[in-house]
């Protein structure tokens, strides 16, 4: 019998065992589930123990906010030392109403990291309160809305310059229907006024499908009819089709039968968007010439103009990137030629020429044999 | 009749104010570039500028002069309250969003033509 209740209380003791161990993994997989689902999330949480005065921050808060657990102290004072000096007093104002009404509380705002670096975050929490109404705890959350914000300006920048850009041939268009209408024009100014107004009305319809062919190919949704062309003959169609460039100040060393896979109309409309570019800020002389490299032809794109301004670097193929620079471009040529060269499966780069102007460098693929399609 | 300048880079637009500005009886001179434009200035009696012009600022160019006794209307494709505020702050009269009607236009000309007669 003893040994029975030796035996039971080993069984017993060692259930225990069992179930605590149990229950530790469990909770130690629970924190480590909850810790990988907050850094998925970019969400932080932390909670504040008011009668202790105790702040704790989870890993991914202290992530979000750019400090590290050991070097800086989760209090509500460096919390708000980290939020953006423009939001700091939105932010306390409603932290401090929330707690004196006992309610949560919800907003977005901007955090200025040690490094530097600006964030947007959305918060949202909420005070806890004991059973006299006391406020015990408060408990909240951070997640990291950056790259939804981002988003936001780029699309908001996106529709002030269409609208700019859509508004100034409209403008020109308002004017010349009421001088049409006015009746008191000579032959020739009338005359004048009809070019002004048709070529305005051309510009306001090439420019809304332009923005239509880049929301396209944002969208992946612009057909393209990928085959082999004959490069030179490509960019000698594109040189014709650009009327203001003076044939003598173009150079196009080019092989005849170098071929790359693109679309034919595309392939031309990139060469029309950069040899226009190259003319308006660049030029006066630009070369086109190419040579294969391996499973790729590369094509440079020069001209000896001032080059890009270096302010102008890191926005120089998204959309109206240089349209304020001045030029009569609508600002989306360049934004175009890079989105329609990545659908060909190729990609366009630039650096500076030396000792001055651009080299613009497009990486077409080679098609496959060697039976250029004579295709428009 | 009083003397117009327009600086508008754009030139059909520079050409269709012209010609619907000789309509109201006003003489007009014509400049693509704020710095062509500072030279015919002291010529005019009131000032239509462009804000994006390509060598300048419309409004840099407003903040680079003396007090103006001139009235300058300033006029750009930018829509929005912070542009036409800047626009007064920089000593312009007036801003006209683009596209203007033409009752905005010869409104506006008439207010402060009238005035500095």
């Amino acid at each position: 019998m003893g040994g029975d209740v030796t035996d039971d209380q080993s069984h017993t003791g060692q259930g225990i065992q069992a179930g605590s161990g149990d229950v530790a993994a469990r909770f130690a997989r629970v924190e480590s589930q909850f810790a990988e689902v907050q850094r998925l999330a970019q969400l932080g949480s932390w909670e504040w123990d008011i009668r202790s005065n105790v702040v704790t921050w989870s890993d991914e808060l202290y992530r979000i906010y750019g400090v590290e657990p050991g070097e800086f102290e989760a209090t509500y004072e460096a919390f708000l030392d980290l939020v953006h000096p423009d939001d700091r007093e939105m932010v306390n104002d409603t932290v401090q109403r929330a707690y004196a009404d006992r309610a949560s509380y919800a907003f977005d705002h901007r955090l200025l990291r040690p490094d530097g670096s600006v964030g947007w975050l959305h918060g949202r929490g909420n005070v806890q309160a004991d059973e006299h109404g006391e406020p015990e705890r408060l408990f909240g959350v951070a997640i990291d809305i950056t790259t939804r914000k981002r988003s936001e300006q780029f699309l908001r920048d996106f529709i002030a310059n269409a609208s700019h850009e859509l508004r100034t041939p409209a403008a020109a268009i308002s004017q010349a229907s009421h001088v049409l209408a006015s009746g008191a024009l000579s032959a020739d100014d009338r005359a004048l006024a009809m070019e002004a107004l048709t070529r305005q009305a051309d510009r306001l319809r090439d420019l809304s499908t332009t923005l239509l062919d880049l929301a396209a190919l944002d969208e992946g949704t612009h057909p393209v009819m990928l085959g082999a062309l004959l490069l030179a003959d490509r960019v000698r169609a594109a040189a014709t089709a650009c009327p203001g460039i003076d044939p003598a100040t173009l150079t196009i060393d080019i092989g005849a039968d170098l071929t790359v896979l693109a679309d034919p109309t595309d392939l031309e409309r990139v060469f029309v968007n950069l040899l226009v570019n190259a003319h308006e800020h660049g030029g006066p002389n630009v070369s086109v010439s190419a040579h294969r490299r391996g499973a790729e032809v590369v094509v440079d794109v020069v001209d000896d103009g001032p080059g890009v301004p270096d302010d102008y670097l890191h926005r120089l193929f998204a959309p109206f990137g240089r349209s304020r620079t001045g030029g009569q471009g609508s600002g989306l040529g360049l934004a175009i030629v890079q989105r329609l060269m990545t659908a060909f499966g190729g990609n366009i780069s630039y650096r500076p020429a030396m000792p001055n102007g651009s080299v613009f460098t497009l990486r077409f693929a080679v098609p496959h044999g060697d039976d250029p399609d004579h295709r428009g | 009749m009083a003397t117009i300048l327009i600086i508008e880079d754009e030139a059909d637009l520079r050409l269709l104010l012209r010609l619907s500005l000789r309509g109201e009886d006003h003489a007009i001179l014509e400049a693509a570039t704020g710095a062509d434009g500072l030279a015919l200035w002291p010529l005019a009696d009131l000032v239509l500028l462009d804000i994006r012009l390509p060598d300048t600022n419309g409004l840099d160019l407003m903040r680079s002069l003396p007090p103006q006794t001139t009235p300058v209307i300033a006029m750009s494709a930018h829509a929005g309250n912070d542009i036409s505020a800047s626009a007064i702050e920089a000593g312009c009269v007036e801003y006209l969003t683009k596209p203007f009607t033409q009752t905005q236009l010869t409104d506006a000309i008439n207010r402060y033509l009238d005035r500095g007669a």
